[in-house]
């Protein structure tokens, strides 16, 4: 099994079958929720805080584009 | 169909191998026989099919393909083979479906259940039959899946693998772990992603007998063949 060929393969399936599953960047999230995602992407978040927001994310699949931009803007 | 060809996974010789069938070009149907005709059987046995199933759900992925010209929907963005295997699974699935449903009459009343049975029928019969039921089947397991898979692991694989963002840099979002915890992360999640999604065909399906490898050649090689040609 390789892991980002099948998942790049099922992400594509999926976006195709249910786009609000694997979907579509929505635009930002709500103010209170990028506040966190942005503490987030600094490398701010503990232990618990990462547990919250990784479940917040496995239900809002659509901020994943949001909190890849923050990470990839503060790690330039 | 124009297929797109500038894409580099462009299959330009299944691709006319493909126009040949659907014009009838004998010398095409002659290695169809010899080449897919196998792989089709082959790909049925394995799902759990006898041999009487797969000849005769060979004789319905061949009258899908020919008489209802869902050969057509094939662009050349995968290999034919790929294309023609998951119209076979699809195929059996609708053949195990349709079989599952012819009950004899008599075995509908059950003692303990004084409802007609017939109304059960209604209900079942109610239910318009699926123009894809793998596709529909595939996308139940994969959303369920990604319900039950640990929410930090899928993170991190969605991070990584979809929003390119680099294993250092996750490291360092997870705390300054070492790579290796992100690595495991990673392939844990997929893991659970996989059993969970195979785990639900087999509840749901107990009869298809679907491997890993045939959902991933389903959902991506073979997917135009159950989702017709992408956009």
């Amino acid at each position: 099994m390789n892991a980002e060929h099948d998942l790049s393969i099922l992400t594509s399936f999926l976006r195709r079958l249910s786009p609000e599953v694997e979907g579509h960047d929505a635009g930002d999230p709500p103010e209170e929720v990028a506040a966190r995602l942005d503490n987030f992407a600094t490398g701010g978040a503990d232990a618990k805080e990462r547990a919250s927001l990784a479940e917040l994310l496995k239900r809002h699949p659509e901020w994943l584009r949001y909190l890849g931009r923050k990470i990839r803007s503060n790690a330039a | 169909m124009n297929p797109d060809l500038s894409t580099p996974s462009f299959h330009s010789a299944d691709f006319e191998f493909a126009q040949d069938l659907l014009e009838g070009v004998s010398s095409a149907w002659d290695r169809f026989a010899s080449e897919l005709k196998p792989a089709i059987l082959s790909r049925l046995l394995a799902q759990g099919a006898t041999n009487a199933d797969a000849e005769e759900v060979l004789g319905l992925v061949m009258e899908k393909l020919w008489a209802q010209k869902k050969l057509a929907a094939y662009t050349g963005s995968g290999p034919l083979q790929g294309f023609v295997r998951t119209m076979a699974s699809n195929v059996w699935l609708e053949y195990l479906r349709k079989h599952r449903r012819m009950i004899p009459a008599t075995n509908l009343s059950r003692e303990d259940d004084p409802s007609d049975p017939m109304e059960g029928l209604a209900c079942d019969t109610a239910s318009p039959p699926q123009e894809s039921p793998l596709a529909e089947l595939l996308r139940d397991a994969l959303t369920h899946a990604l319900l039950v898979v640990d929410a930090e692991a899928l993170l991190v694989m969605r991070l990584s693998l979809l929003q390119d963002i680099k294993q250092r840099d996750l490291c360092a979002l997870w705390g300054g772990c070492h790579e290796g915890t992100i690595s495991r992360k990673k392939q844990e999640a997929m893991e659970q992603i996989r059993d969970a999604t195979l785990a639900y065909i087999s509840e749901r399906e107990p009869t298809l007998q679907i491997s890993w490898q045939d959902l991933i050649e389903a959902c991506g090689e073979g997917a135009e063949a159950i989702l017709g040609p992408s956009v």
